[in-house]
């Protein structure tokens, strides 16, 4: 697929902006704070409305339209999608502004005019984003890490983002509950609604994850592979906070190096399992007064060579672990839905010798749309520049360039 | 500084803004309006309050609102009403959405609220012990748990059905669906597959 026009209004350090974006690789060059990675984002925003790195929509909109009456910022684009245009648009009203600025996003989207979920933004528009930030995802706390899994599910299967956010939900309420219980006593009685949707929707996602998992691991293994030169063999290992097969009285957590196949477990099995599970350890739960089991616990791990790179991991081997996994995800997106992504890369070239740029840059030109952002143009071949649109981008405004 | 507005004028326009669905402006807008109006008409509204908590109260039995000398109300004291059906309800307002329909000839019971830790609402703070009581004592077949299709709402349909159950009564869930004059294609994909899941033999 294809993002042929991006509309920007307030986002970020764009007051304004309207652009149309060829097929193949466009290049955006820039010093830096120009708005190179602000540009990427407001493209992957269109992809799920999630923010980047966690950090508030509020940030999107831009500080200046932030003094105005009703602060709002505006992100639309025309997709190509099978041939046919699409029209996504996301605004972002801040609404009850105090004084000090605080207040509430809200987020519309409309998909060719009509208002629409957010979660069904995924069914239109597909979008896999490389930040070099997101390297601390690979050796930051478990929350990041189910963080980058979710988001490649939720904009794959909106049943999925859907049963993530009745998980959420539910485990809310269900906290609450086991703090009343801890706090006052009383018949726990009441908890068996919420451990059947615990139950019901944990192994929804249990599921999902690990298969997802598993197919992008297949996925990102051989790009690994290649992008290291063969040096390291990339594993992706599923880490459920509930282990299906875990011996009940067992030690918690299996061994990392251990490869484990989660892809044959069967739903059902999960959901009867979690319930043992919660009933086991039902007391444990109204004493902490939270939800000890399920995947609001899980984690995953980037191995290379049976190396946790949470752990021994180099800077460079996290950057290529992440890159791996992109890529991974591109190509994953594009076997279930029939169409690329748009690949959105952010310096992707640094701290990569020169023949791995050039087997870098030949597997992306495989999408139908790349864009990529450098501070230097001398970083890509001469080849590669012939065939990509330059552009220059400063100071909130982009223009073609003379490559 | 001196205050804007007098000290009537003022707490008359906090006590409209505590109201759902009204802001400051609107607030301000309705106090003026009053302010202006005939004496009679501002007082028609305080004396209009002042009956409505006066004379109103929650019927024993069913928990809906009454007028204050008829309790049982009216619904529960209608002889035409079969006495074997009995739909549950969220709130009064629930009551009012079903009657509009004309198609239900059983009785009500309002639960006042659904079960929501987070807000602190359990089963103690509902109308439930009054229920079970009430499908001992009543001769009810039929039991239509009609809470909101919302997870509170579901919470609080399988306690009670958890509470029902071994009794040798029907209990059945309002269906989830399609609206008429509704389109397939705008329809979300939640409320379709419930759709389809629950089609019905033509």
């Amino acid at each position: 697929m294809q993002l042929a026009h991006l509309s920007l209004a307030n986002f970020r350090n764009f007051t304004r902006l309207e652009s149309d974006f060829p097929a193949g690789a466009t290049l955006l060059v820039g010093a830096n704070a120009q708005g190179k990675t602000s540009l990427l984002e407001a493209i992957h925003y269109l992809a799920g409305a999630a923010s980047p790195h966690a950090s508030s929509d509020r940030q999107l909109i831009n500080f200046l339209a932030l003094n105005e009456s009703r602060p709002f910022a505006r992100i639309a684009g025309e997709v190509r999608r099978r041939d046919r245009l699409h029209r996504v648009e996301i605004r972002l009203i801040l609404e009850n502004q105090t004084a000090e600025g605080e207040g509430r996003v809200k987020k519309e989207v409309l998909i060719n005019g009509l208002k629409r979920r957010v979660r069904e933004l995924g069914s239109t528009f597909n979008a896999v984003l490389f930040l070099p930030q997101d390297l601390r995802v690979i050796e930051g706390s478990p929350g990041e890490r189910r963080r980058l899994l979710d988001a490649a599910l939720a904009q794959a299967d909106p049943t999925y983002a859907e049963a993530a956010s009745s998980y959420a939900k539910v485990l809310a309420q269900r906290n609450a509950l086991l703090r009343q219980l801890q706090d006052r006593g009383g018949a726990p009685d009441t908890l068996f609604f919420w451990d059947e949707q615990l139950a019901d929707l944990g192994s929804t996602l249990i599921h999902a994850r690990a298969l997802a998992l598993h197919e992008l691991e297949q996925l990102a293994a051989p790009i690994h592979h290649a992008l290291t030169r063969g040096a390291e063999q990339l594993r992706l290992a599923y880490q459920p906070a509930y282990n299906p097969l875990q011996d009940p009285n067992g030690q918690m957590g299996l061994p990392l190096q251990e490869a484990v196949d989660w892809t044959s477990l069967r739903r059902e099995t999960l959901r009867s399992g979690i319930l043992a599970a919660l009933e086991r350890t039902r007391q444990h739960e109204i004493a902490r007064g939270a939800t000890l089991i399920g995947p609001h616990r899980d984690d995953l791990r980037f191995l290379a060579n049976s190396l946790d790179l949470r752990q021994y991991g180099s800077r460079g081997q996290a950057r290529t672990a992440l890159l791996a996994f992109k890529l991974a995800q591109a190509e994953w997106l594009r076997a279930r839905s029939g169409e690329w992504p748009v690949l959105l890369l952010d310096e992707v070239l640094a701290e990569l010798d020169a023949e791995r740029r050039d087997d870098l840059l030949a597997r992306v030109l495989q999408a139908q749309q790349v864009v990529l952002t450098a501070a230097d143009l001398n970083m890509f071949s001469r080849t590669f520049r012939e065939q990509a649109s330059v552009w220059r981008i400063h100071g909130g405004t982009v223009e073609p360039m003379d490559g | 500084m001196y205050p804007a507005v007098p000290d009537p004028v003022e707490r008359l326009i906090e006590a409209f803004s505590r109201l759902p669905g009204i802001g400051p402006k609107t607030a301000s807008r309705l106090t003026f309006y009053l302010l202006r109006a005939p004496e009679a008409e501002g007082l028609e509204l305080a004396e209009a309050l002042q009956a409505m908590r006066r004379d109103t109260r929650l019927c024993s039995t069913c928990f809906n609102i009454t007028s204050a000398g008829a309790d049982p109300c009216a619904l529960c004291a209608d002889p035409q009403r079969e006495a074997q059906l009995l739909c549950v309800v969220e709130e009064p307002l629930d009551v009012l959405a079903i009657e509009r329909t004309g198609q239900y000839r059983g009785r009500y019971h309002v639960l006042h609220g659904v079960l929501s830790p987070m807000e602190g609402v359990g089963p103690e703070d509902l109308k439930l012990t009054e229920l079970l009581k009430r499908v001992e004592s009543e001769g009810v077949e039929e039991v239509i748990l009609a809470t909101n299709p919302t997870l509170e709402g579901e919470a609080t349909a399988m306690y009670i059905k958890r509470q029902l159950e071994g009794q040798p009564l029907r209990l059945t869930r309002l269906a989830r669906g399609l609206p008429s004059g509704g389109d397939l294609e705008y329809a979300d994909a939640n409320t379709l597959a419930q759709a389809l899941a629950g089609r019905s033999e033509m």
